[in-house]
This record gives C-alpha cells, structure tokens and sequence, in this order.
C-alpha cells in the first residue's frame, strides 16, 4: 500500500545551501518511494512572488520538485505563513497541488487533519492581526504589483521586526492554543490524526474530548537537521534526516 | 490497546537497481529476514517482508509495528540484540 510522508519548516534559503542540498537529496532519494508528499508549509524562509523561480538557489528546489513530479509520487503543499504567496505558476512549474489550510483527506483508512498551525496561535493577537491583513486578495495583488526588489526588500524588514517582536514573546503565545486546537477537531468531526508544523516544537499530543482519541503529530523544522513523519497502514514513523 | 497478534516484525526488503539509490533489498535484507523469522518462530509476533519504508540510505531496515522502533542499518551481526528488542517489544 505504500507510504506518505509529511515535512514541514524547511525555511529554505540562499543562506542554508546545506539545507537545500538535504532537501534535494530528500526528493531524489527517500521522497521517490513515497505515494504522496505533503508539505506542511514553510518551505521557503520566505516567498515574494512565483517569478522569484528561476533566481538563485529557488530554481534548484523548483528542478528537484518538478522531477518528483514526473514520477508517480503525488506531491502536496499548504501554505505557511512564510511563504503563502506560493501560487499558480510554482504549481504549474513543480507539479505540487497547492491545497488549502486546513485540509482534511483520507489515508489508509484513517482521516487524516493538516495544517500548517499558524492559525491556531490565537494567543498571538498581533500575528493573527497582521496575517488578516495579508492574506486577502486587494493586499496581495497590490503587493504583487511592485518590483521584486522591493517586495524583498519589504519582507526584510518585516523579517527583522518578527525577530524582534519573537525574542519578547513569550513562548506560550507563540504555541497553539488548546481550545483552538480542540475547536478545529471537533468542527472536522474528531479526525483520529491531526498533523501540523509552524511551532518548531515536534511532538506527539494525545485528546479525549467528548469520546473521541485524536493524536496531533507536530513536525520538526530544517534547522539543525531535516525530520520527517512517515505514515502507512501500520501507522506513524518519525525519523531525523 | 493493542494485542499481541497484533504486532509485527517488518522487515524492508525493497530492491532498487540503480546503484545510485541503496536499498534494503540489495543489502541482503533477505537473508535477514528468514534469520529472524527462525529466531521469532515460537513466539506470537508475526515477521514479514515490507515494501519501502522511506528509510533506504539507512537500511537494511526493520519496523516494529504498531507504533514501535526502527532498526536502521540491520545486518546478522545485530540480530541478538534485535531480536532482544523485539521480545522485549512482544512483552510489553
């Protein structure tokens, strides 16, 4: 019946060549014997637009994904709150199925719940303010509209503000929080498996709520070493690359 | 709560032709597995060949399941001291 992997947080970028080399080496190597692929957001550190593609490091990553794509692995991607702008001509490009946030999908008999998790770190007023303020049509088009150089230019700096504003968070506002981890099971009927990322705090969470057992897997980040979580129908399988 | 016929030896045994992708196939992972089919043979733990588990640059690879560990880098050599795991695995 073969198998499915699950990755998220690679944060990939020019700065990392380490990390885009173990991701690359990921899909030609492990990725290949895979049914499907499922990239829980943040694959890049950040993304201003689909015509970055074919500059730098990008067009490696694109190359390796798009030759995944060839094959007969399925490959899945949901956006993070780094790289949301991931749109039409990258699918097109890599043959990776944007899907939206949440997503719930059937595997190997088991309902499975993916995110990437960022929205449910209501604690985080501020995060949650700006991420309403990005994420509609009229801001990104007219974000779209200006030069790539200064829409990077523009992440920087909201980079390097994020930087700032996390160093004086508290870590606890900076976790999922509980009722809202609990609201998402129950408006998606108590999936037994609920996987996310964004916290760069891998764990296995269990729930009793209302009669049901759901387990919620959060995935590891690209930063020291790549993780991934492997699931088939004997179950869950966590490994360090 | 799981029961015992429940759990399974998994052993990988996945061949890839391609000398540039390892597997566990081309590991002898087969010679492998009939070694620990004989060692498990009276106990209730059933041992059986896997398709890829994912996990082919650290193979020969051997999966406890459900939820249990993951042999990287099986080989004869190791096969007491898996098979101490898996009776371990059995008992708990």
């Amino acid at each position: 019946m073969g198998f499915s992997l699950f990755i998220s947080d690679l944060h990939l970028c020019e700065s990392r060549p380490e990390m885009i080399e173990a991701f690359v080496t990921f899909l030609s190597d492990t990725a290949t014997e895979a049914q499907n692929l499922y990239i829980l957001g943040d694959l890049f550190e950040y993304w201003p637009g689909d015509d970055i593609m074919s500059t730098g490091a990008y067009a490696e990553v694109i190359k390796a994904l798009n030759t995944l794509g060839q094959s007969d692995v399925n490959s899945f991607l949901i956006h993070g709150n780094r790289d949301f702008l991931l749109d039409g001509e990258f699918s097109k490009a890599t043959k990776v199925t944007i899907l939206s946030d949440p997503y719930l999908t059937t595997l190997y008999g088991k309902r499975i719940l993916m995110s990437h998790g960022d929205s449910l770190c209501t604690d985080d007023k501020d995060y949650l303010k700006f991420r309403a303020e990005v994420r509609n049509e009229t801001w990104t088009s007219n974000f779209l509209s200006q030069p790539l150089s200064s829409r990077i230019a523009y992440i920087e700096s909201i980079r390097k503000q994020s930087e700032l504003e996390k160093s004086i968070k508290s870590m606890e506002i900076m976790d999922v929080n509980q009722a809202a981890v609990e609201s998402l099971l129950e408006e998606y009927d108590y999936p037994p498996l609920f996987i996310h990322g964004h916290t760069h705090r891998p764990n296995r969470h269990q729930y009793h709520i209302k009669g049901h057992q759901c387990e919620r897997f959060v995935l590891g980040d690209w930063y020291e070493q790549g993780s991934f979580l492997m699931l088939d129908q004997h179950g869950i399988y966590e490994h360090s690359i | 709560m799981n029961t015992v016929s429940e759990k399974k030896v998994l052993v990988c045994t996945n061949f890839r032709a391609n000398p540039n992708h390892p597997s566990c196939g081309a590991r002898d992972s087969d010679k492998l597995f009939i070694a620990l089919s004989e060692e498990l043979k009276d106990t209730p733990i059933s041992t059986e060949k896997s398709p890829c588990m994912g996990l082919c640059h650290m193979g020969p690879n051997v999966r406890l399941v459900p939820n249990g560990k993951c042999f990287n880098e099986a080989s004869l050599e190791k096969l007491a001291l898996i098979t101490k795991e898996i009776k371990a695995f059995i008992a708990c």
